[in-house]
């Protein structure tokens, strides 16, 4: 029977010290118990990394349990924690239990923080405020099973479960628990991932971890904090050739997320192609320009500008970082935690023209007509000159990605 | 007299070194305990605020009931002593093997890097820290992180800090706190800023242990040993009315580092010229400049100095990203002022590049007299721009330096 839990029925019940007093003894896979966080610590600071129809997770652990065997991720689809809070009225029932498709929340959480009350709220749970809200942990405990759920169930998918035995979820990128014999020192230890494929692109999903205990995976640590994203399609990836004296325009679509580059067209006169020289081209709200600089002393280099009426404006990121947790020779964006900056005023002026060396990314902030905004990066990667002539055409692989949702801040990952 | 204990450390071979069991520990020699018992820190970083001052971070999940505090180890060493101890950068020490059992190599380690004054790699300011019942030789794992001596009875006050709301760490310093060790816990990230100024252009190495148990348990080592090579620092210099067609030079960074190095540190001058600079330029090693009335305010360098973007980073130096995702500048590699590119990303001299607020810039500069210097001959000074605005006809801005004393030193 599937087991559903009543906001109205466990209100009255949730005290701490009840909760505490329910102690389940005969915990199993399908209904673990909850282990002190002194015994199993909890994933901290759960991100998410932004991907064409998958996300990425990325959490901090300190799990150095003998018997640690993974970590249990939790998903919400079609909801953000925004649209959870606004839903956190209705009871759901608890979805099917499944091991590797869709799975409950086996027992009952309580959230340790008020902040994720509604999450909860979805399975009938409230919170428990007694404890501090530090680190953004909330603490899960268990709860007595009810029944005659109502409202409208929700899809919790159960994936990373085990790094051994991944499922149709996973792919080879995930990284989780590794082992090691040898030493003490690998087995739950700092940034873990976990990539989430299969997703669909423009739809939000809410995510929580917690860590696995036991050979029959029959306790769990305390939760995460709450995650979401929505994953993004690939707007632009190809090698573009930028010829001397010459730029080529990126438009930009922020309702159909389109980016279409345009032909390689002569510099305007004292506009774009001169780093001391604001973009004075009009009409052209979406664009973003990719020019050579076309001074005396510099024909090589690239600048990248947009128009001064653009609704697109850019920020320098600096140079493309090597990620030590992708694999190796892999180059990353960035890592996770260098997010959008989400203060418009940080982003440079419409019509400023910036010079570009290779490997450098620039965020954008897009404002649509609207004014929704929308982040995105575009990434020129290593230069490669036809000659070392200095009006050499110059080959860049050239990337754009944006978020589909709005003022969504979240880190990109490279196409 | 200054010794070091020269016992190798040989990390690989730790089932061959001596290995001794510790059934329980006291304060003067406590008992390293299992990270499942006692969750060690994570992520160590150092942030060089300039002039000798750091700032230590890490990440904590600490719990436990008896959990009190952290230690902090510290030793001013070189690459060779640390391979001579057996310790990689950004790894762990490892206390106790497989089984359980305590590494003796490891206790070598911690003579070595004990805050006491006959350790010949101390931290500075051990003068008056002469406690006898810490003798080097006998190799404890209390062997003396960074403390105060107590007022009251001269002896450490360990733990080195305490954590307080705020994710400080808060130095004992020389009173001994009462706050009950239950009441202590310890989530997501810490900063620790060590009390001593340290030597400009040495390398200096710290770990980190959690404690608990009145002292008596400590946990595994911080998952890094992280080292820094501290810099000298400019004052916030801020430069005002660069108009059209004018700019303002930075010192000859040599000249400046020499000046640090002597005096410390002296004002940057904010005279505006109209003195050009470009890529046969001398004199001066970067200048802010404008070039024309709707000109934004632009970098230029001269003779043997590139400027490298690392991008945006709103609280500067000490900003989380720059904290934990540069590790260090890209190297130059066959550094050629006349080819098409300059590798790395960086500029190439003589060339603008626009000046953003709240940015970080790399600056690899080497003798501007020099024809062509060889890679290792750079030195990486980095400048954060912490305002940049042309409100009008004229532009300003505020900036700070960080000087590597030493060439060919990338690391942040």
């Amino acid at each position: 029977m599937i087991p559903t839990i009543r906001t109205k029925q466990l209100i009255p019940t949730l005290t701490f010290s009840i909760v505490l007093g329910l102690g389940l003894s005969c915990a199993d896979g399908a209904d673990p118990d909850i282990a002190e966080r002194d015994d199993l610590s909890p994933p901290l600071n759960l991100t998410t990394v932004t991907g064409s129809e998958s996300i990425e997770l990325r959490w901090n652990a300190q799990n150095f349990e003998d018997e640690l065997q993974g970590y249990h991720v939790y998903m919400i689809e079609g909801k953000s924690i925004a649209n959870i809070a606004a839903d956190s009225a209705n009871l759901p029932q608890y979805p099917q239990d499944s091991y590797n498709q869709e799975a409950t929340l086996r027992e009952a959480s309580i959230p340790r923080c008020e902040d994720n009350n509604s999450f909860f709220g979805l399975f009938g749970i409230t919170a428990n405020t007694s404890e501090s809200c530090g680190g953004g942990l909330f603490v899960t405990q268990a709860t007595e099973d009810t029944d005659d759920g109502e409202g409208t169930p929700i899809t919790a998918k159960q994936v990373c479960y085990d790094p051994a035995a991944p499922d149709t979820n996973l792919g080879n990128e995930n990284i989780s628990v590794a082992k090691d014999a040898s030493s003490e020192f690998k087995d739950g230890e700092g940034i873990q991932r976990c990539l989430i494929k299969g997703l669909t692109n423009g739809t939000d999903y809410t995510f929580l971890v917690v860590a696995v205990l036991g050979s029959d995976f029959d306790e769990i640590s305390w939760s995460s904090n709450l995650a979401d994203d929505t994953p993004a399609p690939v707007l632009l990836s190809q090698d573009v050739a930028y010829v001397t004296s010459q730029y080529q325009a990126i438009t930009l679509d922020p309702v159909n997320f389109t980016a279409t580059l345009g032909t390689s067209t002569p510099c305007p006169a004292s506009s774009l192609c001169d780093v001391t020289k604001a973009n004075s081209l009009t009409d052209v709200p979406y664009n973003i320009y990719v020019a050579r600089d076309d001074g005396a002393l510099f024909p090589q280099r690239l600048l990248v500008s947009t128009a001064a009426t653009s609704r697109i404006k850019l920020l320098g990121r600096g140079p493309m970082t090597t990620d030590p947790l992708q694999a190796a020779g892999t180059i990353s964006t960035r890592i996770p935690g260098d997010q959008a900056v989400a203060d418009g005023d940080s982003y440079y002026d419409s019509g400023t023209v910036v010079a570009v060396y290779e490997n450098s990314v620039f965020d954008f902030q897009i404002t649509d007509t609207n004014g929704v905004a929308r982040f995105g990066k575009i990434i020129l990667h290593g230069f490669s000159y036809a000659s070392t002539s200095t009006d050499a055409n110059v080959t860049v692989k050239t990337e754009v990605v944006m978020q589909t949702a709005a003022n969504n801040v979240n880190y990109l990952t490279e196409l | 007299m200054k010794y070091k204990v020269t016992q190798t450390f040989h990390k690989v071979a730790g089932f061959s070194l001596l290995a001794l069991a510790i059934a329980c520990g006291d304060a003067a020699d406590p008992e390293a305990v299992t990270r499942d018992d006692l969750k060690s820190p994570s992520a160590l970083k150092i942030v060089d605020k300039g002039n000798g001052s750091i700032d230590l971070r890490w990440s904590t999940a600490n719990f436990e009931d008896d959990f009190e505090g952290y230690n902090v180890y510290g030793a001013v060493v070189t690459d060779a002593d640390l391979t001579e101890f057996g310790i990689t950068k950004g790894e762990p020490i490892q206390l106790l093997d497989a089984n359980g059992d305590a590494v003796e190599a490891a206790r070598t380690i911690l003579a070595n890097f004990s805050y006491q004054a006959t350790n010949q790699y101390a931290l500075p300011g051990t003068a008056d820290n002469a406690e006898a019942e810490y003798n080097l030789e006998d190799k404890k794992f209390s062997a003396l992180p960074y403390h105060k001596l107590r007022t009251a009875t001269k002896e450490a006050n360990l733990p080195t800090c305490i954590p307080i709301d705020g994710g400080i760490c808060d130095p004992t310093g020389t009173v001994k706190q009462e706050t009950e060790a239950s009441a202590i816990t310890s989530i997501g990230n810490i900063s620790y800023s060590l009390p001593e100024t340290l030597a400009i252009g040495s390398q200096v190495c710290f770990f980190v242990f959690a404690v608990q148990d009145e002292g008596e348990e400590i946990s595994q080592s911080s998952t890094d040993v992280a080292c820094i090579v501290p810099k000298y620092a400019t004052a916030v210099t801020t430069s005002a009315g660069i108009t059209s067609g004018n700019q303002i030079a930075l010192p000859l960074f040599a000249t400046l580092r020499s000046a640090c190095a002597t005096d410390g540190c002296p004002e940057i001058a904010t005279t505006v010229s109209a003195a050009a600079i470009s890529a046969t330029t001398t004199d001066r090693t970067v200048q802010f400049e404008k070039f024309n009335n709707n000109d934004n305010l632009t970098f230029a360098t001269g003779q043997n100095a590139v400027i490298l973007s690392f991008g945006y980073f709103e609280n500067g130096f000490a900003d989380d990203n720059f904290v934990n995702l540069v590790q260090s500048a890209p190297n130059l590699s066959g550094f050629d002022a006349t080819a098409i590119s300059q590798g790395g990303g960086y500029s190439q001299p003589g060339q603008s590049i626009v000046v953003e607020k709240n940015h970080i810039y790399v600056i690899a500069n080497a003798a501007a007299d020099s024809a062509t210097p060889a890679d290792a001959d750079f030195y990486y000074d980095w400048i954060y721009v912490s305002e940049a605005a042309c409100p009008d006809t004229s532009c300003n801005v505020s900036y700070q330096l960080l000087l590597s004393a030493n060439p060919n030193t990338p690391g942040r």
